[in-house]
């Protein structure tokens, strides 16, 4: 089925096709909202999210742009919402920690961690290393980067997701890559 | 170049997209600089580990977002206890908060006042006993006072005394 296709059946309430467009697309968002969250479970949770406000909204869908970088556009959105909503929740859970009762200390599963491969902790730290230094970077730098180096898209399509201009992308990917460098020398330097 | 400069261009340097002089330069750097080179290597390693992780297909998937679908479709109930998760209970928590804070501001008031009374009654009852005493026992401290008051008073009588004495 076309793109076309899958678009006008949705609007036409066809379950085919909005299985169709899950089953074609989930691949493509599953892996973009990991690229922010970092989590299997959590980018699949995010995912269906986005495949439900991409059905609710298909009416907004125009058809200017490919039907890829609409759904990444909702992707990069809700992944990013889920993360401010996260923080919102980690000050309350804080608090919760702080008020429960010793047993159900988070810090006493470390030791579970012993069972893990040194070879395999090893590559969690590094890719840990980069995810940090990408977590610090500004909003728009980060997005930039992660779907440009990342998820390897061109300019051209990283543009059209985040609504701005192809030079603006140059600059903002120049600027994330020099920061992320620098955060990432840093704390090698550290260790 | 200098090792401050190299490190914001191993990414570049690692995809070719430097100009040719900035290349060589850091090429030139990175096979003499051990701490550069290593540096390198690290961020390389964690650059293409964190490309390469994808997750595959997931042949469940559509399931899934359908069963959400029809969780979020179910009215009332859930709506109304995902409100108060997400709403009354952060908001609930920061007024029991503010009322405590009430609470023990105006307990603290109190009990610091009736505690600075009796101190200030304690204080007054001392300083009025102090009050009291305080003449009679300076003066039987000063010694010196009290002889030469003594001492007056004698010479005094005597005085009179004799008077008295040359009168009669």
């Amino acid at each position: 089925m076309r793109d076309e296709q899958i678009i006008q059946g949705i609007r036409n309430g066809e379950e085919a096709a909005f299985k169709e467009l899950v089953d074609k697309y989930q691949e493509l968002v599953i892996n973009v909202c990991n690229r922010f969250l970092h989590n299997k479970d959590d980018a699949l949770d995010v995912s269906q999210d986005v495949f439900i406000k991409a059905y609710h909204s298909i009416d907004r869908f125009r058809g200017q742009s490919r039907i890829s970088t609409w759904l990444y556009r909702i992707a990069v959105n809700e992944s990013l919402n889920y993360l401010r909503d996260r923080k919102r929740k980690n000050i309350f859970s804080s608090l919760d920690v702080l008020f429960s009762n010793p047993g159900s200390d988070p810090l006493e599963k470390v030791e579970d961690n012993d069972d893990i491969a040194p070879a395999k902790m090893e590559r969690q730290e590094q890719k840990d290393l980069l995810y940090r230094a990408i977590e610090s970077l500004p909003k728009k730098q980060r997005v930039a980067l992660t779907l440009n180096k990342l998820e390897e898209l061109p300019y051209k399509e990283v543009a059209e997701i985040m609504d701005i201009t192809v030079s603006e992308t140059g600059v903002l990917i120049n600027r994330a890559k020099k920061a992320l460098q620098k955060k990432m020398v840093a704390e090698l330097k550290k260790n | 170049m200098k090792c401050k400069k190299v490190h914001t261009r191993l990414l570049s340097f690692y995809e070719g997209t430097l100009p040719q002089g900035e290349m060589e330069q850091v090429k030139r750097h990175l096979d003499q600089c051990e701490t550069c080179r290593q540096l390198y290597h690290q961020i390389l390693a964690s650059w293409k580990m964190a490309g390469e992780e994808r997750i595959p297909y997931q042949p469940f998937f559509y399931t899934r977002v359908r069963q959400r679908m029809a969780n979020q479709s179910r009215p009332a109930g859930s709506r109304v206890r995902h409100l108060a998760r997400t709403a009354i209970q952060p908001a609930l928590f920061f007024v029991v908060l503010g009322l405590g804070i009430t609470i023990g501001i105006q307990l603290g008031k109190g009990i610091g006042s009736q505690q600075t009374a009796q101190v200030e009654n304690q204080q007054n009852e001392y300083l009025e006993a102090y009050a009291e005493n305080q003449f009679w026992n300076g003066f039987q401290l000063e010694s010196l006072e009290q002889e030469l008051f003594f001492a007056d008073t004698t010479s005094l009588t005597r005085s009179l005394n004799k008077q008295e004495d040359s009168h009669e």
